[in-house]
């Protein structure tokens, strides 16, 4: 480092007095330890609720449940009212210097509102058989609280909650008890689902409203949609359409890196649309007999996504700077 | 000597370092610029998900293609022709590898560390192929690290010094239970083996080329001491290869004690003071596990109120410090280098991991999450 700042100082880039100043600022600059504390944490909260869970589950006839739900209750209303009153100011930005204690406390709040409700559901039956509003009211609620405390892990935690709330919703009941899972319904509704999540990742993205949620829709919505349309691909009939439709998801995946620059949706697009393929060709060939054509389909095909992926900038007509 | 040009390789790691001053306003927009211009480098540089595709199929091109050639020659076929055969391939492989590093400026791109090690696996199982795969035990961590040292040396890839690391311990520890003594003094080898290790490493002139391998292999030698001097370690290793079950009582176990509560607190002291974050990491691990191994052998309370406690204590420490060295102290700092991609990952994570832990709780309602799977299929 002393031999770079001599270089430029040599060469006249800066002056003697940023040298030094910034000489100062490596020698004095601290070690972050930002994320050991944070997993130190996750780990005492894990910790904390498995040994309570247990404790809780061995001592259950003293305790009593009316006075485990009132306790739950009050401690998650006390985490949000905590949260809600340190919040900062909505914003469709990123909120800047939110306290980690505030993210902690609203998390938790949202996992005890979860426990709450199944404990209730379990043990008094409250919902009766309406399963989709037990699974409606956390997504409504965590949606709500991920805009309005700007909160990405309650946002991801709202989507799955969606998730389990459509699938419930469309699986007849006695589905849930055959492992049946694989029926048109769902599938088709999981296709629908995760092109919508994407679709939402994509608004809050283009009208610039909580820009960095994109990311969790992102992930969330293509892996839900891609898995969805290899299922499709792999369980029903018209396979050519259904390759059809997981080809064009993937040249939606790899056109959408062109216009943001970001890989992570071409790279699923890539991978999955490359596992349907292979699938698409391997069940109308009959490679069994023609062992040496197999092994020569994958390394052209290989070969040929490693060109791909290699000149993707030159490809997609990415202006070729670096740091994206 | 080095496969990568190294000017460029430096400019890389130079240019990280102005992108910091800048990011601090140590820098203007002017400087930086003309810093940039004078650090030039023309390395592929791709995005890291382009990175871990380049590496997969990559990885799937190299083993289809020697497939091929196998699979002519046909399973029965004896070792020596197939090892020739694996020779051959590792040669093409370094011969591809220095190719693609000239021609197309790879460096650790995925497609190079998929070349590299498919090279080193060929040769590995190729010279193994020529002793029918029958060698005195110490003798396989031994062939791969003769194989591994020069591959360092020239392309001084992170995950080659892990093998080569974990090939020389390997070998240590395989070798010294061939003679009685060695058994005995087994820890005492490995501690006196890794701190040497670490302490060369240290000493041995920093140059950038290999500034990530140093790094990988000091944080290694600094684990395998901890654990090496480790009293749950030591005793179970020792019982496991006497074959006594269960473990009995070792010999200077007073000296292992001393190590396992000791050795974290130098960690992390020194790991502060020099600003070494893989030694407070691993400090903080140790401290961890001496807790662990001390459970393991003196029972001080059930494990359900350790756990509610342990928790308890873990998140008031953590809430404390992070509170505490909100303003850096003992060169430490709660606050967060950059934010960015590790807190997007951050929160899918953690958000999965406790809502599944909720599901096994409600009975009904996990029924119903694991009834959407069909749809879901991620989560």
């Amino acid at each position: 480092m002393n031999a770079l700042l001599d270089r430029f100082l040599e060469k006249n880039i800066i002056s003697s007095e940023k040298a030094a100043q910034i000489l100062e600022y490596e020698n004095q600059k601290p070690v972050s330890i930002f994320w050991e504390l944070r997993s130190l944490l996750y780990l005492g909260i894990s910790c904390l609720s498995g040994g309570l869970g247990i404790l809780i589950y061995q001592n259950i006839d003293t305790i009593g449940h009316s006075v485990l739900i009132g306790l739950t209750a009050i401690l998650c209303l006390a985490c949000f009212w905590y949260s809600y009153k340190h919040r900062v100011s909505f914003t469709w930005e990123e909120a800047k210097n939110v306290s980690f204690l505030t993210e902690f406390s609203l998390l938790g709040a949202c996992v005890l509102f979860l426990v709450l409700e199944g404990y209730l559901q379990y043990q008094y039956n409250v919902f009766g058989e309406r399963y989709g509003l037990v699974t409606s009211i956390p997504a409504v609620l965590f949606f709500v609280g991920a805009y309005f405390f700007d909160h990405r892990g309650i946002l991801s935690m709202a989507i799955t909650a969606t998730g389990s709330w459509l699938g419930l919703s469309i699986a007849p009941k006695n589905i849930l008890d055959t492992f049946d899972v694989i029926n048109t319904e769902i599938v088709y509704a999981g296709i629908a689902f995760g092109v919508l999540l994407v679709l939402v990742g994509w608004l809050s993205e283009w009208k610039d409203k909580k820009k960095h949620f994109a990311f969790t829709y992102y992930f969330f919505g293509a892996n839900v949609a891609f898995i969805s349309t290899l299922t499709a691909l792999f369980s029903f009939e018209f396979k050519f359409l259904h390759l059809l439709l997981l080809l064009t998801m993937s040249g939606v995946a790899i056109f959408h890196a062109r216009q943001t620059k970001s890989y992570l949706l071409l790279l699923m697009g890539v991978i999955y649309g490359y596992i349907g393929f292979t699938y698409f060709v391997f069940s109308n060939f009959n490679f069994d007999e023609y062992l040496f054509s197999s092994f020569f389909y994958f390394m052209i095909s290989c070969g040929a996504v490693v060109y791909f992926l290699f000149n993707v900038k030159s490809i997609l007509g990415i202006s070729k700077s670096k740091n994206v | 000597m080095k496969a990568y040009n190294e000017t460029w390789v430096e400019n890389v790691a130079a240019k990280r370092l102005i992108e910091d001053w800048f990011k601090k306003n140590l820098l203007g927009q002017t400087e930086l610029e003309s810093c940039q211009s004078e650090l030039s480098e023309d390395f592929y540089d791709p995005n890291w998900f382009i990175k871990i595709g380049l590496f997969l199929f990559t990885g799937i091109a190299i083993s289809f293609s020697s497939g091929i050639f196998l699979a002519l020659l046909g399973v029965g076929s004896n070792n020596i022709t197939m090892g020739v055969f694996l020779v051959i391939f590792s040669v093409l492989s370094v011969v591809v590898l220095e190719h693609f590093i000239k021609r197309n400026k790879l460096y650790r791109s995925g497609i190079d560390n998929a070349l590299l090690y498919s090279a080193i696996g060929f040769l590995f199982t190729g010279i193994l192929s020529f002793f029918n795969f029958d060698l005195i035990d110490y003798l396989y961590p031994l062939l791969l690290l003769v194989i591994l040292i020069p591959a360092l040396i020239r392309y001084a890839d992170p995950l080659v010094s892990v093998g080569v690391f974990f090939s020389f311990f390997i070998f240590v520890f395989l070798f010294s239970n061939t003679f009685s003594w060695g058994k005995t003094l087994l820890p005492f080898i490995m501690m006196a083996l890794s701190a040497t290790v670490y302490f060369v490493s240290k000493s041995l002139k920093k140059s950038i080329y290999y500034a990530d391998v140093q790094f990988v292999i000091e944080t290694m030698a600094l684990a395998v001491f901890y654990l090496s001097g480790n009293y749950f370690v030591v005793r179970e290793a020792n019982a496991l290869l006497n074959n006594q079950s269960p473990s009995v009582e070792i010999p200077f176990s007073l000296i292992f004690w001393i190590f396992t509560f000791l050795v974290p607190f130098i960690y992390l002291y020194f790991g502060a003071r020099k600003k070494q974050r893989n030694a407070i990491i691993l400090g903080l691990l140790g401290l961890g596990f001496s807790v662990f191994t001390y459970r393991s052998y003196y029972s001080v309370m059930p494990t359900e109120w350790a756990l509610t406690l342990g928790g308890a204590i873990l998140i008031g420490v953590s809430v404390f410090c992070i509170k505490y060295f909100k303003s850096p102290k003992f060169n430490l700092s709660s606050v967060a280098e950059e934010q960015g991609k590790l807190q997007k990952l951050e929160s899918i994570l953690v958000a999965q991991a406790f809502q599944t832990k909720t599901s096994d709780d409600t009975l009904k309602f996990g029924g119903g999450e694991g009834g959407g799977a069909g749809a879901d299929g991620k989560y």
